[in-house]
């Protein structure tokens, strides 16, 4: 029953440095540093839309999943044709610890908080 | 004396699924790893109203907070029947969680996929971090 098995969600990162606590008009307005938050959203973005991209093709076997959970309850063959998605699942894992990578990053450059 | 037999099964069943409750769920919290858990018992005194917790995929990253805790909840469907749990259902229960730990929002929300655990039919995973403003 390994395949159609629950992912665990991903491990929460160590904990940074918190925020300045006074960012100023002049660190937002930083040209630079603009920059920087725009293309550290636009990589956020990109992420998003790979992770709802891999989240559809392994619901989309969710169905089937369960069919083939319940048959092999009482015959085994069945779990031959359950999809595992383990390639998704560690894709999905991996974008996760580049979402986290980028939030940090984004506290460096005192970028605002994402919206999602 | 099949067709009886068989309306028994069919209607215990219906009654079954009815009866309970779509989903059940279980939660673990943990200190935040870089941290001494002081702020946890600090916050704890002053529970909140789940509604008033924000539940964010990100980080805050332009405004300082103190870490309460790491929570992690595993929402369950009953039984087959019933539907999968939502990332709404994890979301809602991280909410609940943060509010007795006295947190403003929980931040770094992410989820696991929907799947077959040992304990259900379907099972989904979430992760947050609780977080108080300064």
């Amino acid at each position: 029953m390994l395949w159609g098995c629950a992912r665990s969600a991903p491990t929460l990162p160590t904990v940074q440095n918190d925020p300045p606590s006074a960012v100023t008009k002049e660190t937002q307005t930083n040209p630079s540093s603009l920059l920087e938050c725009e293309k550290l959203a636009y990589r956020l973005e990109g992420l998003e839309e790979d992770e709802s991209a891999l989240n559809e093709v392994i619901l989309g076997d969710r169905s089937k999943n369960q069919l083939v959970g319940v048959l092999g309850a009482f015959y085994i063959l069945p779990y031959v044709a359950a999809e595992g998605h383990e390639e998704e699942k560690r894709r999905l894992d991996s974008i996760q610890v580049e979402r986290d990578g980028i939030y940090t990053e984004m506290k460096i450059h005192r970028c605002p908080t994402p919206t999602r | 004396m099949k067709s009886p037999l068989k309306y028994a099964f069919l209607m215990f069943v219906a009654v079954a699924v009815s009866g309970c409750s779509d989903t059940w769920s279980n939660t673990n919290i943990e200190t935040a790893p870089g941290t001494s858990g002081v702020a946890a018992k600090t916050a704890t005194a002053v529970k909140k109203d789940p509604a008033s917790i924000t539940v964010m995929k990100s980080d805050i990253t332009d405004r300082p907070y103190n870490v309460i805790a790491d929570i992690e909840v595993t929402v369950n469907k009953t039984t087959l029947f019933h539907q999968d749990p939502t990332p709404e259902l994890v979301d809602q229960k991280l909410r609940e969680e943060a509010a007795e730990l006295g947190a403003d929002a929980v931040i770094l929300v992410r989820y696991g996929s929907v799947g077959i655990s040992l304990l259900s039919w379907g099972s989904l995973d979430g992760k947050g971090r609780a977080i108080a403003f300064k």
